[in-house]
């Protein structure tokens, strides 16, 4: 749905997007994540016929962005930023004047603005001066109004930014009943976890580079060479207390060392096997076992099995969760030094 | 090197360990209040230094003052060209046609000045606040302990510094004039001290636009006309006064003089040149006085400058200064009343009632989809806020730019639609009582006694239906003004919007009050009217049409709506044609005021032709259309509104105020014979709408006295009337062309210059 090859956009001396290609599939979600002026907005504009590329060609829909305007506007909603509203007009009058925009007939854009009013739970705010609305509800009268002509493609560039808990949850929720509604959507925010949850795929992208476009799941393993399990195992003393005390049953005795004995056991346990790439002591929070696999699709069972049948006992086995935020650090931080 | 020791109170943690250094209790005496506003504090301060640096950094600071002074050598040089004798030869000779030439380029260089110098200065101050405003920056602002005060002051003396530097720019002209030409250094000196006051004050003018105007093009245009105002207001009161035998002659030279900085400069120069002053007048008397009423004058706009943003600070202005959608406390105290006051603003501006207040995050209705718990429970959500009835939802058209503009206009405030339909009531009463009561009075005075008693009751007076009009007038303007205010103060008392009279309307109603003023007390000679409407109010018209249209687009790139529209399918036609038309349309009181005046007072009272209403008309639409045209230009291609209404309103006073100077010069300066001075004076004027339009007026008049109605211009003379209408509708069609090819040419480039890449 949206295609982009080798697209450079320069502002004076600075290039803001720099030899960019992507492409985004129909009904796919993209987040775009990248720091501030890495080029997001942008390529953003670039896509909403904003800003005409420097070099490269930009299409959506299979239509060029330099010379195909019109019809793209046609099947393209874009919400910058910064929004931007007549704060002198109702809700009702506010679609309405970008239904007539798009050339919506008038017989239609009743029913349309009730439908997308209700898609963004703004029903009873219909006859409120837009003034009068609250900042996360302006933001839905945004995606209100990129709906209003049922657009393909919806490019939102930072929906849910100076929005409070609640009222990005509300965004949240709208973006996703959207993508359920099998939109293709490019979503640009910092608020990387959002995006984990709500995007197919994602693209980075830092001083106008893309670093990476593809899915999230990818974005972890290449951050990262291995999965890493963090496993806490039982002293025998602590083993034997905790058949029969209240004492702590602990490998690590006093919470912060791990009883040598163990270790070496562990780790003659383990680093037999091809699929281990390491195993290290954390001692933070506390102590544990850090196993690291090599890169590959791993199931977990053989780590236990292996630890049991070297007789230590497990109290605790945590596959360490790579946050998307460390994914977005590994993959800018020093990319283009 | 010693720390430095903390100021104020110093708190020590319970570990004893960091100290944290707390300001001192805020205890303002009269001593340090009264030390906030001494001169320095107030001007030059923080925001001074930022409005300083800010325009040392634009390119456009060093093109307006480049293009100044280079605009003001080239005048003298012309001046000086045209002026000098050839009879003189070798050294001797040619400093004696120095000094024979020196007091014209000396007045050229003054009144150059005088006519340019405050209206730049009032245009550059009009954005100041309004652009804080809009750039949300203001806010930030009032977070320091910069006071109103300083603020506007600041703002003030920022400008001040890039005024100066242009009134300097002179300086070296002005005195090689005194130094080599022997002009009069009072002129000189004196000229100059009016001049740069008389900006000064126009400063001012725009910084107090500033406060009120929410968009700098607003701003511009206001300050612009209030400065044209203050030009010619005391003249006019002056006349009134002396046809009313309330001032003498000389009183009113010294009060017009006092209160106009041209007229300062204009009898300071007369007396210069050797002609007879009224009786205890003296240049210095004038040229003080003027410069002491425009110290005064400035002092105190900027004191209600600040007043007025210190009120907009601490009140409803909240709302106005941080943005509507930051803080809403109109929205807020409407709610509270509906609700019996029980509801905070937060809740009022669209957040659910209990999600806030008990400081939890509500995620019921939308959020309670996601997996996150409610951290606290709420309260059962209260009924939704009773709908503010006043508010009504009108049916877009399928024009919806041109539509947006037009409802703006019509619905800002229902105030102004009670304002206009009073205006066009008073306008009805006139046409009733002009054209029936001199009827019933005739046809009373045929049927004797009935025509006794009118005649008793009206003093046989051709004019006492003006008297019965005036009064009428002035009674339902000011019924219709203090019924608007009186709601407003009842409203402002039970928290609801405020709405007082639109601005537009108080000022045609004043306008109108003036008209029926001199009416009445011109005793029938209206020759002298006529023209005064004629002049002043095309002039506000045209910079009007100026700076309104330059301001199309630089609203929606100042508003953050630009984009948004660039993503619909309206076209670059659309989109301009509906903002101009929009523009235009919202000035269509003061033509149309201008126009009843010459329907009633000129065609049906004074029996002027029915003619001179078309021309007015179609010198006003020429002039209007291509300004209009070249405005969209301009707002195209720059950026900042403010900057937009000066280049167009620059526009319309080079092309008919500096260039037939100019070419009135050129043809001195070629020494040209009789007949080509005629045809460049025919160019000069004869292709201009507004000249035409005086010469119209003067024409109507004059045959209305005479009874022969004959155009003669220079070069194309005794034309007739047909003839002289052909002359101004081509002349009009032409400017309304080029208009047209403005607006041709902004669509054309639209894309590119405003963003759009197909």
């Amino acid at each position: 749905m949206i295609e982009i090859r080798n697209v450079t956009k320069r502002f004076g001396s600075l290039v803001a997007v720099n030899d960019l290609s992507l492409e985004i599939g129909a009904g796919e979600v993209f987040g775009f994540i990248g720091p501030n002026g890495a080029g997001k907005s942008t390529t953003m504009k670039i896509l909403a016929c904003l800003l005409a590329p420097d070099a490269g060609t930009a299409k959506v829909g299979g239509l060029d962005v330099t010379s195909d305007g019109d019809r793209i506007r046609q099947i393209l909603g874009y919400m910058p930023d910064f929004l931007g509203v007549y704060d002198d007009l109702t809700v009702d009058e506010y679609l309405q004047f970008f239904a007539a925009a798009f050339r919506i007939h008038r017989r239609k854009r009743g029913q349309i603005i009730d439908s997308v009013l209700e898609l963004t739970d703004l029903v009873e705010k219909k006859k409120a001066m837009v003034s009068s609305l609250s900042r996360g509800m302006q933001q839905r009268l945004g995606v209100a109004r990129v709906l209003i002509h049922e657009p393909k493609v919806l490019l939102l560039d930072e929906p849910a930014s100076g929005l409070d808990p609640r009222a990005r949850i509300e965004m949240r929720s709208l973006l996703q009943e959207l993508a359920r509604m099998g939109k293709s959507l490019m979503v640009s925010s910092h608020i990387l976890s959002e995006l984990a949850e709500m995007c197919t795929t994602i693209g980075i992208i830092e001083r106008g580079k893309l670093l990476y476009a593809g899915s999230i799941q990818e974005a972890y393993a290449r951050t990262r060479p291995g999965e890493q399990i963090e496993v806490r195992l039982e002293s025998p003393a602590a083993a034997g207390g905790a058949n029969g005390s209240d004492t702590p049953a602990d490998g690590a005795g006093d919470g912060n060392v791990i009883d040598p004995d163990v270790l070496e056991r562990a780790r003659a346990a383990l680093e037999g096997d091809a699929r281990v790439h390491a195993v290290a002591v954390v001692a933070s929070p506390r102590a544990a076992l850090q196993v690291s696999l090599v890169p590959g699709e791993h199931s977990h069972h053989f780590i236990i099995e292996r630890l049991l049948g070297a007789g230590l006992r497990i109290a605790a086995f945590t596959p360490k969760e790579v946050r998307l935020e460390e994914a977005f650090l590994k993959l800018t931080t020093g990319a283009l030094q | 090197m010693g720390e430095r020791e903390p100021q104020g109170n110093v708190a020590t943690d319970a570990a004893g360990g960091a100290a944290i250094a707390l300001p001192p209790p805020a205890r303002r005496g009269l001593g340090e209040a009264l030390a906030g506003l001494l001169p320095h504090r107030v001007l030059l301060n923080a925001v001074f230094q930022k409005e300083v640096r800010v325009s040392g950094r634009k390119v456009s600071t060093f093109w307006l003052r480049g293009v100044y002074g280079l605009l003001q050598v080239g005048l003298a040089v012309l001046v000086y060209a045209a002026n000098r004798s050839d009879s003189y030869q070798g050294g001797a000779a040619a400093i004696q046609s120095f000094q024979d030439v020196a007091p014209a380029v000396t007045a050229s260089i003054l009144w150059f000045q005088m006519i340019l110098l405050p209206l730049v200065s009032a245009m550059m101050t009009a954005p100041t606040v309004c652009d804080e405003v809009r750039g949300r920056t203001l806010g930030a602002l009032l977070t320091t302990p910069l006071t109103a005060a300083q603020i506007v002051g600041g703002k003030f003396a920022g400008a001040l510094v890039n005024i100066a530097i242009l009134g300097l720019i002179s300086l070296p002209l002005l005195l090689g004039m005194r130094l080599f030409g022997g002009t009069d250094a009072t002129l000189v000196l004196g000229g100059s001290a009016v001049i740069i006051t008389t900006a000064m004050l126009a400063g001012a003018i725009g910084v107090l636009m500033s406060v009120f105007a929410r968009r700098s093009a607003l701003a511009s245009s206001g300050a612009a006309s209030m400065v044209v105002g203050l030009a010619v207001a005391p003249l006019l009161v002056s006349f009134l006064l002396v046809s009313r035998h309330i001032l003498s002659e000389e009183e009113a030279t010294f009060v017009v003089g006092t209160m106009s900085g041209p007229a300062a400069l204009g009898i300071t120069q007369a007396i210069s040149l050797g002609m007879p002053a009224p009786a205890g007048v003296t240049p210095w008397t004038i040229i003080g006085a003027n410069v002491a009423f425009n110290l005064v004058a400035t002092g105190g706009l900027l004191a209600a400058a600040t007043l007025v943003l210190r009120k907009r600070l601490t009140g409803d202005g909240v709302e106005r200064v941080l943005g509507a959608a930051d803080v809403d406390v109109r929205s807020a105290r409407r709610a509270k009343k509906a609700k019996g006051g029980e509801v905070g603003a937060l809740e009022a501006a669209g957040a659910p009632a209990g999600a806030v207040a008990v400081g939890a995050v509500d995620v019921s209705g939308v959020g309670a989809a996601s997996d996150q718990p409610a951290v606290a429970a709420t309260p059962p959500p209260p009924p939704p806020p009773l709908p503010d009835a006043s508010i009504v939802s009108r049916e877009v058209s399928d024009r919806p730019v041109l539509w947006r503009e037009l409802r703006r206009q019509g619905e800002r405030a229902a105030s102004r639609r009670r304002g206009l339909a009073g205006a066009s009531f008073v306008l009805v009463l006139l046409a009733i009582l002009g054209v029936f009561l001199p009827l019933w009075g005739m046809f009373s005075q045929l049927s004797g006694e009935g025509g006794a008693a009118y005649a008793t009751w009206s003093r046989g007076g051709r004019l006492d239906w003006l008297s019965i009009g005036t009064i009428g007038f002035v009674l339902l303007t000011g019924g219709l003004i203090a019924v608007t205010a009186v709601r407003a103060i009842k409203r402002a008392g039970t928290g609801q919007a405020v709405v007082l009279p639109p601005r537009s309307t108080i000022v045609c109603a004043a306008l109108a009050g003036l008209l029926m003023f001199l009416y009445w007390e011109s005793e029938g000679e209206f020759d002298g009217v006529h023209m005064f409407v004629a002049v002043l109010g095309s002039v506000i018209v045209l910079l009007r049409a100026a700076s309104q249209s330059a301001g199309v687009l630089a609203e929606e790139r100042e508003g953050r709506t630009l984009e948004t529209l660039l993503t619909t399918r309206l076209s670059a036609r659309e989109i301009l044609l509906g903002k101009l038309a929009g523009a235009l349309a919202r000035q269509w009181d003061l033509a149309a005021l201008i126009l009843a005046h010459f329907l009633f007072a000129g065609v049906l009272l004074d029996g002027l032709t029915p003619w001179v209403v078309f021309h007015v008309a179609a010198a006003l639409a020429g002039g209007v259309a291509f300004l209009g045209g070249t405005g969209v230009v301009f707002s195209l291609m720059l950026k900042k509104g403010s900057v937009a209404a000066i280049a167009n309103t620059g526009l319309a006073l080079g092309l008919w105020l500096v260039a037939p100077i100019v070419l009135l010069l050129l043809a001195q300066a070629l020494r040209a014979d009789s007949e080509v001075f005629d045809k460049f004076w025919f160019g000069a004027f004869g292709t201009q709408p507004l000249p035409l339009l005086v010469f119209a007026v003067t024409e109507a008049s004059n045959a209305s006295r005479y009874g022969r109605l004959e155009y003669s211009l220079p070069w194309l003379e005794k034309m007739d009337i047909y003839q002289f209408t052909a002359l101004l509708v081509v002349v009009s069609a032409l400017y309304a062309g080029l208009g047209m090819l403005a607006i041709r040419f902004a669509c054309a480039r639209f894309n590119r210059l405003a963003g759009r890449s197909s």
